[in-house]
């Protein structure tokens, strides 16, 4: 996908882990949601694949 | 949503059970009551159905039921306390639908205080000419139809925001934000930043940690170094921030429990006040027992009174099985009397003229012996007749009433003796006031202590983020130098994109949403007050009126008048949202309309109907003038018994309630 694309798609992502967290609000101790949300954010960055084109461009 | 009809019954002031009925063609309600009889408890009412939440002078409470009630109910034994709303509210369609929820508390009377055992929460649909109970997560729909976040704008308390104005409105603004930035979302972007972070916040953040990667991945030496100095400089300053947070929090807790010690040496009563407290009770302990005595007396008069009959009954039953044995019916002709018999006993011809031989002579001296000196039947049916009499007076209920009366004074006297134990325990702790002085200032103390730690920290800490800025920028540097790491590189484009976007999204809608806001509130104020105010509003939704020299707004009365422009403006800004829009909110304002003149009252309630569907208005002062010739149409009043613990509410506009002030009726 091109940067666009990916940005587009990692903040889709990014709030789709949000909500998540914000729903098991009351369930999580806070410091390891926070842990889970960014190790999920960079998961979900490691999917991504940049267009080695675009990358030039 | 609009309210139909409330229902309760035994919720705090209110005992018995009341109805009221609103209209939902937004015409508006006004409820009067004066201070203390339970105008804030029936406001807060609506919440507690709603949410099963209250909270009394801003202290949440489990404590919903009248004490009076709960007096009248036995230890161990279970009551309720109930609530029941009717609405309407339409659906994606925009077809009205009717619904009746439904909350009942179950409480447990133990010693001390009752506690809540059970929790029921029902909401009823109605389906024709039915109503079927909604299964399907109801808090969800009641979420849905009236969200949380918003309650206390739907439920709003107008004497509190003009005690917040006061302190710059910053609670208000605190609460606002939150409540806006839950119901758009911005909260979920707010803590995305939060955990996006940058380049530089250490470990704990997508960014940071992106960027320690890129230096991870180097084999260069001199990388390494620079690479083990940044990451010494990262722990630095977050054990720093750590201690910094450790310090923040014992300030608070000193300065709280230097606060708490401040009212305790404010409010320490005085040892003639814990001897009148005790007196109190030990004279209220003597008429208890007073009282016991009468309930013994009387519990032995009736026994006196019914107790013959018990021993007479018995008797009577056990004559009757012995008479029964000897009394034979058919041997006591009908009509023979004992004097009769004596009278054959003396003659030697019947009074047929027949002679009474000696075999007949014995007979009736056989049925002499039967009339000594009454018959035993005679006695036995006097016995009857009387024990029928006394059982029609017997009621063994009466008894139980004066043992059950006599069971409850003894648990009053044992609360009254715990009374006297806590006074003598308040006593014997109560600390005397240099002792609490002494606290206090070991706390203030420890205060300036925390406070001295902090500022050695916040020094060492702006000293650190100075070395890691130096050490990150060298690492930076040779970064560049090694050359680029494609991967990592792009990721950490993309994040700073993803921040960048939520960043601007963020601030935007912020500056959007308090913009609105605040040409709402300028709208209202000009429509209300007859001088020029300018208000501003901070991106944070922090208020400020101005008058035209500049100054900010000071009276209660600009306060009051402010108060009621906040509410229709965040009606207004609920209006324009789109996920908002279709949707239909109540107002349910506690007014502080004392505090305003009598043209700023007129314009007030002049803008308050167009601020939501349905207003229904909450005032201790009369109103109704306001409403035109006619006046309000839709008035209920609150009464309450002298001792403001019991009250009700009437429909119907009283304005004998505004003429007696400060008095019960």
């Amino acid at each position: 996908m091109t940067k666009e694309q990916a940005v587009d798609f990692m903040i889709k992502k990014v709030e789709e882990i949000e909500r998540e967290r914000l729903a098991a609000h009351f369930s999580i101790d806070p410091t390891k949601q926070k842990k889970e949300v960014v190790d999920g954010i960079l998961k979900a960055l490691k999917g991504v694949e940049i267009d080695h084109e675009d990358q030039q461009s | 949503m609009k309210i139909s009809k409330v229902e309760f019954q035994n919720f705090r002031n209110f005992r018995d059970h009341c109805e009221l009925t609103f209209p939902t063609d937004g015409s508006v309600t006004v409820i009067y009551g004066p201070n203390g009889v339970g105008k804030t408890t029936l406001h807060q009412l609506f919440q507690w159905i709603f949410y099963g939440e209250v909270h009394f002078n801003k202290t949440a409470s489990n404590k919903m039921y009248n004490l009076d009630f709960e007096q009248s109910v036995g230890f161990h034994k279970t009551f309720p306390v109930l609530g029941v709303i009717d609405f309407e509210h339409p659906n994606a369609a925009g077809v009205v639908e009717y619904y009746s929820l439904r909350r009942e508390w179950i409480y447990q009377k133990e010693q001390y205080e009752s506690k809540v055992i059970t929790k029921k929460f029902r909401l009823s649909k109605r389906i024709g000419d039915d109503w079927k109970t909604v299964s399907d997560n109801p808090e969800n729909i009641i979420e849905q139809i009236l969200p949380s976040g918003l309650s206390q704008y739907f439920f709003f308390d107008g004497e509190s925001m003009i005690a917040d104005l006061n302190q710059k409105g910053r609670d208000s603004a605190k609460s606002l934000r939150k409540a806006l930035y839950s119901i758009f979302d911005l909260d979920i972007y707010e803590q995305a930043l939060v955990h996006i972070g940058t380049q530089s916040s250490g470990t704990s953040t997508v960014l940071g940690k992106l960027y320690l990667s890129r230096a991870e991945n180097s084999t260069n030496k001199d990388v390494i170094i620079a690479r083990g100095a940044y990451n010494q400089s990262l722990k630095k300053v977050e054990s720093l921030e750590e201690e910094i947070e450790r310090c923040k929090n014992a300030i608070a807790r000193y300065k709280a429990e230097a606060q708490d010690l401040s009212e305790k040496i404010g409010s320490n009563p005085s040892q003639e006040a814990l001897e009148k407290r005790r007196k109190k009770a030990r004279d209220a302990i003597k008429t208890i027992e007073g009282a016991i005595q009468r309930e013994m007396k009387s519990f032995g008069a009736t026994v006196m009174a019914n107790y013959p009959y018990l021993l007479i009954s018995r008797v009577v039953e056990e004559a009757e099985l012995r008479i029964g044995l000897k009394v034979e019916d058919q041997k006591l002709l009908p009509g023979l009397t004992k004097d009769l018999v004596l009278s054959l006993l003396n003659e030697h011809t019947c009074l047929c003229g027949n002679p009474i031989h000696e075999s007949e002579h014995a007979e009736l001296e056989s049925l002499l012996k039967m009339f000594p000196p009454l018959s035993y039947k005679y006695i036995y049916d006097q016995f009857k007749n009387s024990a029928t009499r006394w059982s029609a007076t017997y009621d063994s209920e009466i008894l139980l009433k004066h043992l059950e009366a006599i069971f409850q004074y003894r648990d009053q006297i044992a609360s009254l003796q715990q009374e006297i134990h806590d006074i003598d325990e308040e006593q014997k702790q109560g600390e005397n006031v240099d002792a609490l002085i002494a606290k206090r200032a070991k706390a203030e103390e420890s205060q300036r202590y925390w406070r001295g730690e902090l500022d050695k920290f916040t020094k060492e800490l702006g000293l650190q983020e100075q070395i890691k800025k130096q050490r990150k920028k060298k690492l930076d540097d040779l970064l560049a130098r090694v050359g680029e790491n494609e991967k990592l590189d792009a990721q950490i484009q993309i994040i700073e994109a993803v921040r960048v976007y939520y960043d601007s999204t963020l601030k935007a809608s912020a500056k959007r949403y308090s913009e609105t806001l605040r040409h709402a509130i300028q709208d209202l104020l000009g429509k209300m007050l007859t001088s020029t105010r300018q208000v501003s509003m901070t991106e944070k939704f922090e208020l400020s009126v101005r008058d035209s020299f500049g100054d900010e707004a000071k009276s209660e009365g600009q306060f009051a008048v402010v108060s009621f422009a906040y509410i229709g403006g965040i009606f207004k800004l609920l209006g324009d949202v789109p996920a908002l829009r279709d949707k239909e909110f109540p107002l349910i304002l506690d007014g502080p309309f004392s505090k305003l003149d009598v043209i700023q009252r007129q314009n007030v309630i002049d803008t308050i109907p167009a601020y939501a569907p349905q207003v229904i208005l909450f005032s201790k002062d009369d109103i109704n003038a306001c409403f035109g010739e006619e006046g309000v149409k839709n008035v209920w009043t609150i009464y309450s018994n002298a001792e403001r613990n019991v009250s009700h509410v009437e429909r119907g506009y009283n304005p004998e309630v505004f003429s007696v002030n400060g008095t019960d009726y």
